[in-house]
């Protein structure tokens, strides 16, 4: 029973990272167009350097403990200061919002019903996304496990199907590329699946044990890069060259599943696990935002903000971009350098701030000595 | 809670209304599709212009269910064809002609004209390729001739010929004498610099007297235009490199008799090697294992003596077959074994300053054979049916 | 113009008052509910005492009665002589005659054990007559008035005596009930037989003798201004949640209605949820069951007239889980409990599937099979939505039929319209074949698990009509829908998609597959805070077929 405050265990905020980080499968295609058939290595890289920039998140909650980032950012620069960096954030987790259900639009639209007009496809999506924030973040976070199994079983039974199908000679030719190619697709990697985890730094306050947050974030974000790293070997080593030139590789890729004519046209459960996946990216993140403005504003109940920021979300993530050709360019070039100053560049110098804070006093006594 | 009253029943009436709605956006009802099962390019009159030839299943003439009964002499396909320049375009046109329309995700192949061919695909098989109905694992054929003639000829043992060349196409396991397919293959090729592929080839010929359809050989593509043929074993000699051989036949003379075996399972592995002088090697090894089959004679091929004679002259068997291939390819001048690819994997920066002249590379490229056989099983009997020698 | 101003300004500022209102008070009651606080208790019965005259007393009974013609009073002097003047109250055919007879007229007539003088003289007391005279089991002692209709109307026989301020109660409840007999909602193959009747105290019986235990607690209210039906709840004392009994016995005080008639009416002033979908509350006949329960550290509601007992909490996965599973071996057990959570699925999602598949995505149909399909829909009117609904509505109709049909017409009927009319709206080019079938098989497999056959029937109409409007689509954003609300949806207080939702690995053993007994250590977690386990460790059966060394 619980008295009024929402609680989130541990092992169901570990679950909720890596499903957090599965729903990044749509968006191979950005690093499919840059690294090609490497993107393998681009993962397994990015993922130790995204440990080390997640250390920067843990570190800050453990400074301040049951505190969220827009929090701990008031707490440490001020008020007035703090409110300016938590608008940043706010607008960081609004916009991510958009841009996932922009996806999930285009996905839906392109591949499934491309005469349905996009309004009716999401409308019906934020509805449910809406639905689910308003319930509690509880509801929400405790799907996260049975979502990462699902995710876990589709991937591994396309794998099973696909198996004769996969030639790992497609992976071959290693490190043949020019290595600005490398470091920005690691760039990539790290800023888009990985660190976007900055929108569970809002879901702190409720988690039931504050130790043991650094554990589940790090191990969440190994089975969502575990995930991520199967999907890309399988994608690379069904499609091989043509890897680089379809627009949603993993789809292509479960259409190909033919075994003895019976077991063929499979695509129906990847569709399904994407929109649910997908559903749960935005269900958090749009819980993030919501959440941030009411911490912000200092409003008692973030509940009633639900529909308005839901319905900003719809009406925006119509066309945020012009074409789907700038929506790629977005992926491939300005999206890490957009999201990084968010991501990292704030954060860090939050927490900097915070270990100045804490130094202070203790320069003091230590001068005593 | 009169207000909350009326709302539920907003709500429910809107739901009701829903139901009508069944018109909207994306919903098909099942017959107002016009089902395509094959699809056949050929080039028109004129060089610019691609004639489609679309087959449409007819599902009252489909024995299924109750309505197969009395339907049995209409005819359960229908070819239409059009006439244009895009080929989208085309596809579109039909709708002139045709009172549903085309629906093509369950397309089994793709027939490509012989005049077509030569002239090159590419373009008109980039719909295909973006086309969400259209599906990659389709199977893909060059009719000696036209396709449109292929698609018309009524099958024997099956109700559509597109599903009957499908079949086809998957019994050809068995011999290996064709290669199969599919339209992913074949882009995977396109994309590729220096890949050229193979896609089998199809004709109308003649037995006891009634027309069917013959698949057997394949067609050379260089680049997207159509360069020569192979005929049964040169393109069996190709599937041993590219590892896609199924089951066949290999017959063999030893010791004055001659003995059919069945192949059950081969495996070859490429290795090129870039000597210190810079000259490129190719070793191919391949491991096979066969079934006795039968044999003609009185001599009992299955002692220890002659199991090997057999094993060494299946191999030499294997070893002719590729060698034909690889000179009727180095006339050709077409990569169609993957060696580019494979040097590409093992020494990818010497490959970047080789891919340019890879067309000379490839006419003197060396190439080594190595052939392991086996015989495995041996059969029900273990002496030929002859009364044994005293 | 001015005028019409003024009027809509008018109706303008009372309309936003009332709103206003509205909203207040639903914002009050929201906080209040969310409290958990108990509406206020009943106010306070009338407290009228007896008078120390006979005759008054006996004619304020008929009052309040209204002269019933089965209010019966019986006047006699009790002892030999002139006696003590005492009156019997009963109602007929609730009160059993005999006992009145045998045990209370007799010895009070004939009054042995009792000096003759003390009653001559009207000086023995309704305590004497109690300790000495009267051989009926249970006799209490009353004041008010009230409380003597009550056990007048509950079977009791009410002992009036002159001069006295207070009346005995005697137990000679004699009314006709039904025998423990099969329960006939629940038809086992293996396991206990008996069902729960009408008469709650012979269900309370049933249970004490599955569960011998003294912690097994039973508390006992009345509720229902008019029906005044008594209901009592029982829970083991030590392994059941404090704030679970706390909380039961909170919601019964509180509900304030007229009428008690089935535990299905008082299922609706207690649950959780009540514009969910879902059930918060189970039912069950039978007493095996119920005992179940409380031993997980539920609690059981027993309502008098009623053989359903309600159990309290409900999780969803009970719905798939039934009594003969424990009783039969595990292996077979947990097939059937997969096959049914396969069932159920089938019988939310088939004809949306269908629907959807052959009106959005026929590219997901194996090739054969979309020939087969669209062969079939030639010719037919109706698009699939409306000839799917078509067909479930007709379904729905010859199930309700089947059941109130007397029951030689029902059987025939329900086999008759299933063949006959499918067949022949098939024949007549209505429905299309496969139609018929996918909605048989819907119809079949909802009978696996009846406690959520009714919730079946409304997700199905929800998802049809979302697979209607956009297809796969629809239907995955339906079935999200239906997550995230039973993800949330509490009973009291405990999570209802445990364990599936807040993952409690522990308890998945008898989710899904149903793990030998043995192997069942521990109870639910949450359910029964202090004591959880069953057994110390799970120790496998001693294999009988290996001999000493093991071999």
């Amino acid at each position: 029973m619980n008295n009024g405050k929402e609680q989130i265990l541990s092992a169901q905020l570990m679950f909720s990272v890596g499903c957090f980080i599965q729903s990044s499968t749509l968006l191979t295609s950005f690093i499919a167009d840059v690294a090609g058939n490497e993107a393998w290595i681009a993962v397994i890289a990015s993922y130790g350097l995204s440990m080390l920039l997640v250390r920067m998140y843990v570190k800050l909650a453990k400074l301040y403990p049951g505190k969220s980032i827009v929090q701990i950012s008031e707490a440490v620069f001020g008020p007035v200061l703090g409110k300016i960096l938590s608008c940043f954030y706010i607008w960081f987790f609004f916009s991510l919002a958009i841009l996932n259900t922009s996806d999930v639009g285009f996905f839906v639209n392109n591949f499934i019903m491309p005469e349905t007009p996009k309004m009716a496809i999401l409308l019906m999506f934020i509805f449910v996304c809406a639905w689910a924030v308003r319930r509690g973040v509880e509801t929400i976070m405790r799907y996260g496990q049975l979502f990462l199994i699902m995710g876990f079983s589709v991937v591994g039974l396309f794998c099973i199907l696909l198996f004769k199908d996969m030639s790992f000679d497609n992976l071959m030719p290693v490190f043949a590329m020019p290595v600005m190619k490398y470091v920005q697709s690691i760039h990539i990697v790290t800023i888009i699946p990985f660190c976007e985890i900055l929108a569970f730094t809002m879901v702190f306050p409720y988690v039931k044990d504050q130790e043991k947050i650094g554990r589940s974030l790090y191990i969440g974000m190994t089975l969502g890069a575990i995930h991520l790293l199967v999907v890309v070997l399988r994608d690379i080593s069904v499609l091989g060259p043509v890897y680089t030139h379809v627009t949603a590789p993993s789809f292509q890729v479960t259409r190909l599943i033919n075994i003895g004519n019976v077991i063929t046209r499979m695509e129906f459960f990847y569709e399904v696990a994407v929109n649910i996946l997908i559903f749960f990216k935005v269900s958090v993140l749009l819980f993030a935002a919501v959440l941030a403005v009411a911490q912000t504003f200092h409003i008692k109940s973030y509940r009633s903000l639900v529909i308005p920021i839901a319905v900003l979300v719809i009406c925006i993530s119509m066309a945020p971009f012009i074409s789907a050709a700038e929506s790629g360019f977005w992926g491939s070039n300005i999206a890490p350098f957009y999201s990084a100053f968010f991501e990292i560049i704030l954060p860090f110098f939050t927490l900097i701030a915070a270990l100045i804070r804490s130094m202070i006093p203790e320069e003091g006594e230590a001068g005593l000595k | 809670m009169k207000n909350r009253f009326r709302r539920i029943t907003g709500v429910a009436v809107a739901a009701l209304i829903l139901v009508g709605l069944t018109g909207c956006w994306n919903s098909r009802e099942l017959n107002t599709l016009a089902i395509v099962m094959g699809i056949g390019f050929d080039q028109a009159n004129d060089l610019e212009e691609v004639e489609i030839t679309a087959q449409v299943v007819k599902t009252k003439g489909i024995k299924g269910g109750k309505n197969g009964g009395g339907s049995s002499q209409e005819e359960a396909f229908i070819n239409f064809t059009e006439i244009g320049t895009g080929s989208f375009d085309i596809i579109r046109e039909f709708t002139h002609v045709s009172s549903r329309k085309l629906y093509f995700t369950h397309n089994q192949i793709i027939v490509i004209g012989e005049n077509l061919a030569r002239s090159g695909i590419r373009n008109t098989l980039d719909m295909l390729s973006r086309n969400h109905e259209a599906r990659m694992n389709v199977y893909m054929l060059v009719a000696k001739g036209s396709a449109k003639d292929v698609l018309n000829l009524k099958p024997e043992l099956g109700e559509v010929p597109a599903m009957e060349i499908a079949q086809l196409m998957e019994a050809q396991k068995n011999t290996s004498h064709t290669p199969d397919t599919f339209f992913y293959e074949v882009t995977f090729s396109l994309v590729s610099k220096t890949a050229a592929f193979v896609i089998p080839t199809v004709e109308i010929g003649d037995s006891a007297g009634r027309k069917v359809l013959i698949v057997s050989g394949s067609a050379v593509f260089k680049t997207d235009k159509m360069v020569g043929e192979l005929n049964e074993k040169e393109t069996r000699g190709l599937l041993w490199v590219t590892d896609d051989i199924g089951s066949g036949i290999i017959e063999i003379a030893v010791q004055g008799v001659t003995a059919e075996l069945e192949i059950i399972r081969s495996n070859c592995k490429i290795t090129p090697e870039i000597g210190a002088d810079g000259s490129v090697k190719i070793k191919l090894k391949i491991t096979e294992e066969s079934d006795f089959g039968s044999q003609t004679g009185s001599v009992n091929l299955l002692t220890m003596e002659n199991i090997q004679r057999m094993e060494e002259a299946q191999a030499q068997e294997i070893r002719k077959e590729i060698e034909m291939v690889l000179e009727k390819t180095r006339t050709l001048n077409a990569d169609i074994f993957g060696f580019g690819e494979a040097l590409h994997r093992k020494y990818p920066h010497q490959w970047e300053s080789m891919e340019a002249e890879w067309n000379e590379i490839f006419k003197a490229l060396d190439v080594e054979i190595e052939v392991e056989t086996k015989i495995n099983s041996i059969g029900r009997i273990d002496q030929p049916n002859y009364p044994s020698k005293e | 113009m001015q005028y019409y101003e003024s009027r809509l300004k008018i109706r303008g500022v009372i309309m936003f008052r009332e709103n206003l209102k509205k909203i207040t008070y639903w914002m009050v009651k929201r906080q209040l509910v969310a409290n958990d606080e108990v509406i206020g208790e009943r106010p306070p019965v009338q407290e009228e005492n007896l008078s120390g005259n006979l005759k008054e007393n006996i004619a304020r009974i008929r009052e309040e009665m209204g002269n019933s013609a089965d209010l019966v009073v019986r006047e006699f002097s009790c002892g030999s002589g002139r006696g003590m003047p005492v009156a019997l109250v009963y109602v007929d055919g609730m009160a059993n005659a005999k006992i009145l007879n045998e045990s209370a007229i007799k010895p009070l007539m004939f009054g042995t054990g009792l000096k003759n003088d003390a009653c001559r003289h009207g000086k023995c007391t309704l305590a004497d007559l109690k300790e000495k005279l009267l051989s009926i089991a249970e006799v209490n002692t009353l004041q008010t008035l009230d409380s003597l209709l009550q056990g007048i109307l509950s079977g009791d026989t009410a002992l009036l005596a002159d001069e006295s301020r207070e009346a005995l109660m005697l137990t000679s409840k004699g009314f006709e009930k039904r025998s423990v007999t099969e329960p006939l909602s629940e038809a086992v193959i293996r396991g206990p037989r008996e069902g729960f009747t009408e008469s709650i105290r012979t269900n309370t019986s049933l249970l004490r003798r599955k569960i011998k235990n003294p912690a097994l607690t039973i508390e006992s209210m009345t509720i229902g201004e008019k029906t005044r039906t008594a209901v009592c709840f029982a829970y083991i004392r030590g392994v059941a949640n404090e704030e679970l009994i706390s909380s039961i016995r909170d919601r019964l005080k509180a509900v304030r209605t007229d009428a008690v008639l089935d535990s299905g009416c008082l299922e609706e002033y207690i649950e959780d949820a009540p514009f969910s979908i879902f059930p918060t509350l189970g039912y069950t006949e039978k007493p095996d069951v119920a005992a179940a329960k409380i031993l997980e550290g539920r609690a059981a509601i027993l309502v008098d007239g009623s053989p359903f007992a309600l159990t309290a909490p409900l999780l969803f996965i009970e719905g798939f889980q039934s009594a003969e599973d424990y009783y039969f071996r595990s292996y077979y057990m947990s097939l059937v409990r997969v096959l049914r959570y396969i069932s159920y699925i089938i019988t939310i999602f088939a004809p949306a599937l269908y629907v959807a598949i052959t009106t959005f995505h026929q590219e997901l149909l194996p090739t054969d099979l979309l020939f087969t399909m669209a062969a079939a829909r030639e010719g037919i009117p109706f698009p699939a939505v409306e000839e799917a609904l078509i067909m479930l509505i007709t379904f729905e109709i010859l199930r309700e039929a089947g059941v109130r049909l007397p029951r030689p017409v029902g059987q025939a009927l329900s086999i008759v319209g299933a063949l006959v009319i499918g067949d022949a709206a098939v024949s007549a080019g209505l429905i299309g074949a496969p139609m018929v079938i996918v909605i048989a098989i819907t119809a079949v497999s909802v009978f696996l698990t009846p406690n959520l056959a009714n919730t079946a029937a409304i997700l199905r109409l929800i998802f049809l009509f979302l697979a209607g409007f956009m297809g796969g689509y629809g239907i995955t954003i339906g079935f999200i829908g239906v997550l995230i609300h039973l993800g949330s949806l509490k009973s009291f207080g405990f999570p209802y998609f445990a364990p599936f939702a807040p993952y409690r690995s522990a308890d998945m053993k008898d989710a899904v597959i149903r793990s030998p007994l043995w192997m069942l250590a521990t109870r639910p977690e949450k359910m029964a805070r202090r004591d959880r386990k069953r057994l110390d460790f799970f120790v496998p059966p001693a294999d009988g077929t290996k001999n000493e060394q093991g071999e």
